[in-house]
């Protein structure tokens, strides 16, 4: 073996511990990395995870200005839920503007999603709310968003939204069932509709109205009878005082509900005219039975609550592609409206719009 | 004289009615029907239904409750005129009570 040096002992010694040294510090380093990553929260690692799926809310989530961005969001929403390996991020934080009809088909899919999923983990939750818009969030605090996701509005962030925008807008809880509640109508009229809008006009015929929906949802608009849900919500502006209802499924919509042989005629004429379909099942009724004596409720329920109301206003049915809508002044239809979009809604959402 | 019977909806069925059949929800139209109006029609009572107390009411119920009668148990309109009586107290049921006779007529026409 070979004999070394004084000189080289002591280099080869100083080398060894250079070594030693780097070794040490890379160590360290690496240590201190693995724990500053995991000190970072469970959700920021959800989303550096391959698994999350980012999905941008439009600035306007809005129906009447941005309808392709809203149904956009729903659909990727509904993709990532049948994904099971996918967790999504939804970001709210771009949101400018919202309506009752954005708010509503978001809160919908948002609680289906809920409803699917099975265990805790794969529940949906907020992350970043005090980078949201204040009116976006103080509008969906209002519909129960963050009970419905069990999410944390912060006390302090309520107050500040509320001080900011209490005298412009208020939005009215959502209620959802899967079943026929006429109590449940009452009760919303009563306990969450009218300390926000005041008394509802002629509120026998409202009931009419909501319960006939309802059997619509139950009879026609799902072909999945398991989950026949409808979403019901209204909001008030303070300033124009206008007060909009609306009652909101996810079903497979007025167009496709229509029997041919009903309205044989109306459908070979109209084929997939999605808004002239929609105007005739409130002309014709519509029934799955082929019987004359069903599917009356849409015509003289549903629309019949707004006819009665002489005040202006309109009611507007949304189902797929189609748009029907009329519109009315001191009581007086002044223009009926049928429109068909490039975009699909994924069912059905009815409106009725009053001014004070 | 005919025996008279009130049957009040609210007190004696429920106050919220709504849909068609019993697989819509307890408080439908088939099932008021059956169980409140057609026995005692059948036992030829005057019959006096009160519609005050209730939130409201469909088209599906109503359509089932009083067009029912003549499509599924087969009275006649003149003996719904003798026997049957539809009231209430209050304005905004008058509408309820016209559209309850205008399904039986309509039931009427559709048997002839």
């Amino acid at each position: 073996m070979k004999k070394w040096s004084e000189k080289q002992r002591t280099h080869n010694l100083r080398h060894a511990l250079k070594l030693n040294e780097r070794r040490l510090r890379s160590k360290r380093q690496r240590k201190k990395t693995r724990k500053s990553h995991e000190r970072k929260p469970r959700f920021r690692r959800r989303l550096e995870s391959p698994r999350t799926e980012r999905i941008t809310c439009p600035e306007q989530l809005s129906l009447e200005h941005d309808r392709p961005g809203v149904i956009n969001v729903v659909r990727h929403i509904r993709y990532v839920s049948s994904v099971p390996s996918k967790n999504p991020y939804i970001d709210f934080r771009k949101i400018q503007t919202v309506s009752l009809s954005g708010a509503l088909i978001l809160v919908a899919e948002l609680d289906r999603w809920n409803k699917l999923k099975r265990s805790d983990e794969d529940r949906l939750n907020t992350i970043d709310v005090h980078e949201w818009n204040s009116k976006i969030r103080y509008s969906l605090g209002q519909m129960g968003f963050f009970q419905l996701l069990k999410a944390n509005y912060p006390r302090d962030l309520q107050m500040a939204d509320k001080a900011e925008h209490f005298d412009s807008f208020q939005y009215v809880k959502y209620r959802t069932d899967s079943k026929l509640d006429g109590q449940a109508i009452e009760e919303f009229r009563r306990n969450q509709l009218e300390p926000v809008l005041g008394t509802i006009p002629s509120p026998k015929h409202f009931y009419g109205a909501l319960i006939e929906a309802m059997t619509n949802v139950d009879y026609h608009a799902y072909e999945d009878k398991a989950h026949p849900n409808w979403w019901l919500s209204a909001a008030i502006d303070k300033t124009t005082k206008e007060t909009r209802i609306m009652l909101f499924d996810q079903g497979a919509g007025i167009p496709k509900t229509i029997p041919k042989n009903f309205v044989e005629t109306f459908v070979s004429a109209f084929g997939n005219n999605h808004a002239k379909l929609i105007e005739a099942a409130h002309t014709l009724g519509r029934s799955a039975s082929k019987k004359k004596n069903r599917g009356i409720g849409l015509q003289r329920d549903v629309k019949n609550y707004w006819d009665i109301m002489k005040k202006d206003g309109s009611y507007s049915v949304q189902s797929l592609k189609g748009e029907y809508t009329l519109e009315k002044m001191r009581g007086v239809v002044t223009e009926t409206r049928v429109k068909n979009h490039q975009s699909e809604l994924p069912g059905t959402l009815i409106e009725w719009r009053i001014k004070r | 004289m005919m025996d008279e019977i009130t049957i009040s909806i609210a007190n004696d069925f429920t106050e919220f009615p709504g849909g068609r059949f019993p697989e819509d929800g307890p408080y439908n139209g088939t099932t008021f029907r059956n169980e409140h109006l057609v026995p005692h029609l059948r036992e030829g009572k005057s019959v006096v239904v009160s519609f005050d107390g209730v939130a409201g009411f469909g088209s599906s119920f109503l359509e089932e409750a009083f067009g029912g009668l003549v499509r599924e148990n087969h009275f006649r309109e003149n003996e719904l005129n003798a026997q049957l009586k539809l009231v209430s107290s209050d304005d905004e049921f008058t509408d309820f009570i016209e559209i309850a006779w205008e399904f039986i007529r309509g039931a009427v026409s559709e048997q002839q």
